[in-house]
């Protein structure tokens, strides 16, 4: 399966951001990652809990250009809660600035059964 | 969520009546009237049409006896052990208007609130049939994040619920001023739960047992995909399923407090300025921890119907029930007292009930229920309290004694 891939500007001085929304009564976790052009050097740039109905939002910091070819990743954990809901859902979307970005919103939901985990991820391509 | 009961009984119906000393040519026993729950349901983005609203609980109908409040009762004499009713609707409004919508709007914002509103309302001031909202109104305006959310003042804010429906009016008897419209009915309710220790999210030594299971782990590999949900790997299943069951044995029996009201209109024309009063009802469900082997749980309900179809009034229930056991068995006494103030002064009643009932854990996701109970003292229906006709078994998904289960 390819890695989709997420079109932003290089022009714009509007920052990149990833919005992660872990939805229902579950204990939700995750952790983002960027991947250099070459895939090969993996660097931490957020991560933490999310169990309210809000998403939390991590800014790339850099310029947006710096951004182009590389590759940003996901873990989101899903685990279910004491007298929590049977079904999750989750939500990662990349803005830039307030506007969302084509082909930048993910989401999943479903039974929740024992957790769930996604991990994946999507090419940063610079226009 | 909706949760199925296969239910037996041991009484059958052509046995029943005869058990119960009952005189064929007398009228029936004031039958009870099963209300299942509104059940949380698909959320969407509009409205979708409600089924054909239900018989509205009435005064002649008290909702005295009803169905477990996970469980869908089959069979009409299952509804003969009157067992009280700990729940408090997640949607009084639906529930005073007696239906269960397919979907229900849940706005996030001011703006998808007053699009959800005007699905209710129309710009020509006249009821629209078929909607179906809820909402919890401080979070139009600001949502918790999960530090706020430890606090009272915002938990209270959050979990501070409203709804509203509208409902085709099932009242035979009404008629239209303009012959155009049909009649419409208006309920809007809340719901508070005022304290729920077993809230999760504010056990802050569970979250942190929690984040520390998801922590420390290498991280991913280079992704192939954008994302396939898959299950936990083991490790981490285990340490997840024990927490959570640790919680669930601790929390059990725990306290907890909930109130719900709601206000019922009717408009013969559908127009707002012809709405009057049809009904309300209230509801104040709390339950003790008695240490670590019993609960206490206590319940005060009212229901007000002034258009109910034969004898409008107000039925009024108030009771208790004693729950003793563990996390994997109950055994339950529980009373109460209702009352019918009905309009017509002839036909005010009241009577009791009374049932014993015994919970037990069969694998984790059936329990095996057994009560025998029954009304004394009521119009209509002889006193047959020691009858086998009064003993029923059920298999449920959930536990059904305790409060908050």
């Amino acid at each position: 399966m390819a890695l989709p891939t997420i079109q932003f500007s290089k022009a714009s001085a509007s920052v990149l951001q990833v919005d992660v929304l872990i939805g229902n009564l579950v204990y939700g976790y995750y952790e983002l990652f960027l991947w250099d052009r070459g895939g090969t050097v993996q660097t931490k740039i957020g991560g933490g809990v999310n169990n309210d109905d809000l998403p939390d939002t991590i800014k790339l910091p850099n310029a947006p250009a710096t951004y182009d070819g590389q590759t940003l990743q996901w873990r989101i954990d899903a685990a279910p809660l004491p007298n929590g809901d049977t079904t999750y859902s989750v939500r990662v979307r990349v803005r830039q600035g307030e506007n969302d970005l084509p082909g930048g919103t993910f989401s999943w939901g479903g039974d929740l059964g024992d957790g769930k985990e996604i991990v994946g991820g999507a090419v940063l391509v610079g226009k | 969520m909706t949760t199925r009961t296969l239910v037996f009984t041991v009484a059958l119906a052509a046995v029943s009546a005869e058990a119960r000393g009952q005189d064929p040519a007398a009228p029936p026993a004031a039958s009870t009237t099963a209300v299942a729950p509104p059940d949380s349901t698909t959320s969407g983005p509009t409205p979708a049409a409600i089924p054909t609203p239900a018989t509205i609980p009435t005064a002649t109908t008290p909702t005295t006896t009803v169905a477990p409040a996970n469980s869908i009762a089959s069979g009409s004499a299952s509804t003969d052990i009157p067992m009280l009713d700990t729940s408090v609707p997640d949607a009084p409004a639906f529930t005073i208007l007696g239906i269960t919508p397919s979907q229900i709007t849940r706005p996030r914002t001011p703006n998808e609130a007053g699009a959800a509103l005007g699905t209710a309302i129309g710009m020509d001031g006249k009821l629209h049939a078929g909607a179906a909202i809820e909402f919890a109104p401080g979070l139009l305006l600001h949502a918790p994040d999960l530090n706020e959310y430890q606090h009272i003042f915002y938990r209270i804010i959050h979990n501070a619920q409203l709804s509203l429906g509208t409902s085709s009016s099932p009242i035979s008897g009404a008629t239209t001023t303009s012959g155009a419209s049909s009649p419409t009915d208006l309920a809007i309710g809340f719901r508070l739960t005022i304290y729920d220790p077993t809230d999760p999210l504010l056990d802050r030594k569970l979250m942190d047992a929690y984040k520390q299971a998801f922590s420390g782990r290498p991280p991913p590999v280079f992704p192939t995909s954008g994302g396939v949900p898959a299950d936990f790997a083991s490790d981490l299943q285990s340490k997840i399923s024990k927490l959570k069951s640790d919680a669930e044995k601790k929390a059990w029996n725990a306290t907890s407090v909930q109130i719900a009201a709601a206000y019922l209109w009717t408009s013969p024309d559908s127009s707002l300025k012809s709405m009057s009063r049809k009904g309300w009802a209230t509801w104040l469900i709390g339950s003790e921890a008695l240490w670590g082997w019993g609960q206490a749980i206590e319940v005060f309900r009212v229901i007000n119907n002034t258009s109910a179809g034969i004898d409008p009034g107000t039925t009024l229930v108030a009771g208790g029930r004693l729950v003793v056991g563990g996390p994997r068995w109950g055994v339950s006494a529980e009373a109460a007292y209702n009352h019918l103030y009905a309009e017509s002064p002839g036909t005010n009643d009241g009577w009791g009930q009374a049932t014993a009932a015994v919970e037990m854990n069969l694998t984790s996701s059936s329990w095996l229920e057994i009560s025998f109970g029954d009304t004394f003292d009521k119009q209509g229906q002889n006193d047959r309290f020691f009858s086998l006709a009064n003993l029923k078994w059920a298999i449920d998904s959930k536990r059904v004694l305790l409060q908050g289960n």
